[in-house]
């Protein structure tokens, strides 16, 4: 008797657990939710905020997904629920996966709109934060996005690829807060831009804390990436002087046009470390180790002659050495730290910690010795 | 002189479940905010804080051990009332009943803000409050073996989420951890006293020690159960500071909670509010210890029925929980304990070792005469 009470009670229990919830929170109903894939904010001629709001909706019956909004506010907090006026659906965040900043905020500072992001729990950290130098209102606009359902997720999937194709260096949110709360390793934001209404990567923005000063090209962010982490996979196209190969390459195109070849490397893996060899004088000794195979030669070479491969590495060094020494330069000229040099300074320097007003007076003094060493893995099917 | 508290065999625990319940009691909501509260007086230097304090806790345990093991089979209110007499006993387990219920009333309303700001922000807390309470209420009336069984079962429930610290994991930078030995030793000391919060929950063996069989275990035991616990510490801690840098980390409030924010599955976009929600299981066996051990306590000293007790505590918790509804009152709330922490966790066992060495050897003395 006991026994036949108590299974009632745990099935009840077990019922009504299962029945109670759907009393609680109906609020949320997926229909009828407008779920934000991006936000591009501006600032417009009377200085308020002007964002667009990139929402898609779960309604089975639509079959254009996509809206966008445009709203203005003071804060990013009042232009979201100044779009949520605007939208019969209820605007929700959850799954915000892009937010763009218009050249008027990247010039003045993106900081002080990233604060709602970090305090509400309810959106995530793995948002990726990107600028443009058109208006970010006009990215949005694009409208060819491919097969993506809106130019939100299509811009996503943008940077997500370049980032895992290690073209470029990470920047979502919490990378980038973790490179601006740290001084002496500058974030780098990519740049959206608009080509024949389609939205592309071509150049990357360097930030000096969170405002936008500079840019690189691809071909830059390689060298600064080679630094600044670690690549698994990555590719890079080298233009290189034809002379030290002129007599190995093979007698069919020896006269070849061109003084300059080409050589594409592929899986490139690379292994860096910085030395800070003298404090005082600040100067660096970065010793860079390669490996990678290639893929692509513009001129026809045997490369199964060791003699060549020792070239063309060498070659591939010396490219590199300089390639570095200008893009530091750059940076210098800039006055902001992509490498993180700043970084190695401070962890080499106890006590107080470095500000970025102190990095910004000794970086343009700093002097770095690079020495990069290849290995050409293997080459392909050919020899 | 109060008796020996005489249980039965068939109540008795081994004493190889300590390792597992003295770890989840300490593993609660503390660890969550921890990684943020060292580094704020340490700095880089948190790891070796928190070793400072690891070596402290090792001390303790066996201080409390040895203490306990003066005596044949008796919990922190015989043992007070034998140095001190019937009274002055009773006062001082009346302290360390408030000091129980305040940390159970700590893990319940730390819980119950997690839930506000992750995942419900329109939930009232009294309702959450509620839904901990009953299940406390399930686990306690049912006695120590329950409550210890509940314990062990919740553990397995939850150590797995060590291993959603392994996507963090990748997004370490080894320069977050440079230069390492920067803090001066006052510093270091007091990011030590700050782990006081973190690793409290100890106090359960002063309350658990009559009920377990193999008493010359119980020392081996809860030593191994420590170390679990501070690697465990040593881990999250370690995963937090290469992850966020040094002035991120200060802005967050809960960086291991955090640390999970960046895991999504393809059909969990975000597993952080997955986390919290399964936090419930981590943070029970200790509100359920806790409420046992303060219904224990309280019997010890008024006598009465248990039941009763847990029923009246569950209550004030109940009440008390809807004025502790702020961030800044829950903070310094936590903060209290913790200091009180320092006081009757770490620093009384230390208190109680002349004692008990006098009482070891008066006892070996009557021994003596007798024979």
């Amino acid at each position: 008797m006991v026994n036949n009470r108590k299974i009632i009670f745990v099935f009840i229990s077990l019922l009504s657990l299962m029945i109670i919830p759907g009393c609680g929170h109906s609020k949320n109903v997926i229909e009828e939710l407008g779920v934000a894939s991006a936000y591009g904010l501006d600032i417009n001629e009377q200085q308020q905020l002007d964002g667009t709001t990139v929402l898609y909706q779960f309604n089975p019956d639509i079959t254009n997904a996509s809206q966008i909004i445009r709203s203005t506010g003071e804060t990013f907090s009042m232009v979201r629920s100044n779009a949520n006026k605007k939208s019969g659906y209820k605007i929700v965040n959850g799954k915000l996966d892009t937010i763009l900043f218009g050249p008027t905020i990247a010039k003045q500072g993106i900081v002080p709109y990233l604060d709602t992001i970090e305090r509400d729990a309810a959106i995530s950290n793995m948002l990726y934060v990107t600028m443009s130098e058109e208006p970010a209102r006009d990215i949005l606009s694009a409208s060819n996005y491919e097969e993506a359902p809106n130019i939100g997720v299509y811009l996503h999937s943008l940077v997500d690829k370049s980032v895992r194709n290690e073209e470029i260096v990470s920047s979502t949110f919490h990378e980038f807060m973790r490179s601006y709360y740290r001084a002496g390793r500058e974030p780098l934001v990519p740049i959206i831009s608009i080509k024949e209404n389609k939205a592309s990567i071509d150049k990357v923005g360097i930030m000096h804390g969170d405002t936008h000063v500079g840019n690189l090209s691809l071909d830059e962010v390689f060298l600064v990436r080679l630094i600044r982490d670690k690549f698994q996979s990555g590719r890079i196209n080298l233009e290189m002087d034809i002379e030290p190969f002129k007599q190995y390459i093979e007698e069919s195109q020896h006269n070849s046009r061109k003084d300059q070849m080409y050589v594409v490397l592929d899986k490139l893996k690379n292994n860096t470390q910085i030395k800070l060899t003298n404090v005082d004088d600040l100067t660096y000794k970065v010793n860079v180790n390669l490996n990678a195979r290639i893929i692509e030669t513009s001129q026809q070479m045997t490369l199964e002659n060791p003699k060549v491969v020792k070239i063309l590495e060498q070659q591939i060094n010396k490219k590199l050495e300089e390639d570095l020494k200008t893009v530091l330069k750059k940076s210098q000229q800039i006055n902001s730290d992509v490498f993180g040099f700043g970084v190695k300074y401070n962890n080499h320097t106890r006590g107080e910690e470095l500000t970025r007003e102190q990095w910004q007076d000794l970086f343009p003094n700093i002097e770095v010795d690079y020495n990069v060493s290849t290995e050409i893995k293997r080459f392909g099917t050919v020899n | 002189m109060p008796e020996n508290l005489n249980i039965p065999d068939h109540r008795k625990l081994k004493a190889v479940y300590l390792i597992i319940v003295l770890h989840t009691m300490q593993i609660g909501v503390g660890i969550a905010g921890y990684p943020r509260i060292v580094f704020m007086e340490a700095g880089r230097g948190s790891l070796i804080s928190l070793i400072i304090a690891a070596i402290a806790l090792h001390i303790i345990i066996a201080c409390i051990v040895y203490v306990l093991r003066s005596f044949e089979n008796q919990d922190l209110h015989g043992v007070l009332t034998q140095f001190f007499g019937k009274w002055f006993g009773k006062i001082i387990t009346f302290f360390f009943i408030i000091y129980f219920f305040m940390l159970f009333l700590s893990v319940q309303v730390n819980y119950i803000e997690f839930v506000r700001v992750f995942i419900f922000p329109d939930m009232s807390s009294w309702l959450i409050s509620l839904f901990l309470l009953s299940l406390v209420l399930y686990a306690a009336l049912g006695g120590v073996r329950v409550a210890v069984g509940a314990s062990i079962v919740f553990f397995f429930g939850a150590i797995w989420m060590v291993g959603l610290q392994i996507e963090p994991m990748t997004y370490i930078k080894f320069d977050n951890y440079l230069p390492m030995f920067e803090a001066s030793p006052g510093e270091l000391l007091s990011g030590a006293l700050k782990t006081s919060y973190t690793i409290l929950g100890f106090e359960l063996l002063w309350v658990l020690y009559p009920y377990l069989n193999e008493k010359n275990k119980v020392h081996r035991y809860s030593q191994l159960s420590m170390s679990i616990t501070v690697s465990m510490i040593i881990f999250l801690t370690f995963v937090s500071i290469g992850f966020f840098s040094d002035e991120q980390l200060k802005e967050l409030t809960w960086p291991v909670l955090s640390t999970i924010k960046i895991i999504s599955f393809p059909m969990f976009e975000r597993f952080d509010i997955v986390t919290v929600a399964l936090w419930m299981i981590i943070v029970l066996p200790n509100l359920i210890l806790l409420c046992w051990m303060t219904g224990m306590s309280v019997k010890r000293v008024f006598g009465g029925k248990e039941t009763y007790y847990i029923f009246i505590i569950c209550l004030v918790a109940f009440i008390c929980q809807s004025f502790l509804d702020n961030r800044y009152l829950v903070g310094s709330f936590t903060n209290l304990v913790g200091q009180t922490g320092i006081l009757s966790g770490f620093l009384f066992p230390v208190l109680m070792v002349p004692f008990a060495m006098y009482h070891r050897r008066k006892g070996a003395k009557n021994h003596g005469k007798q024979s």
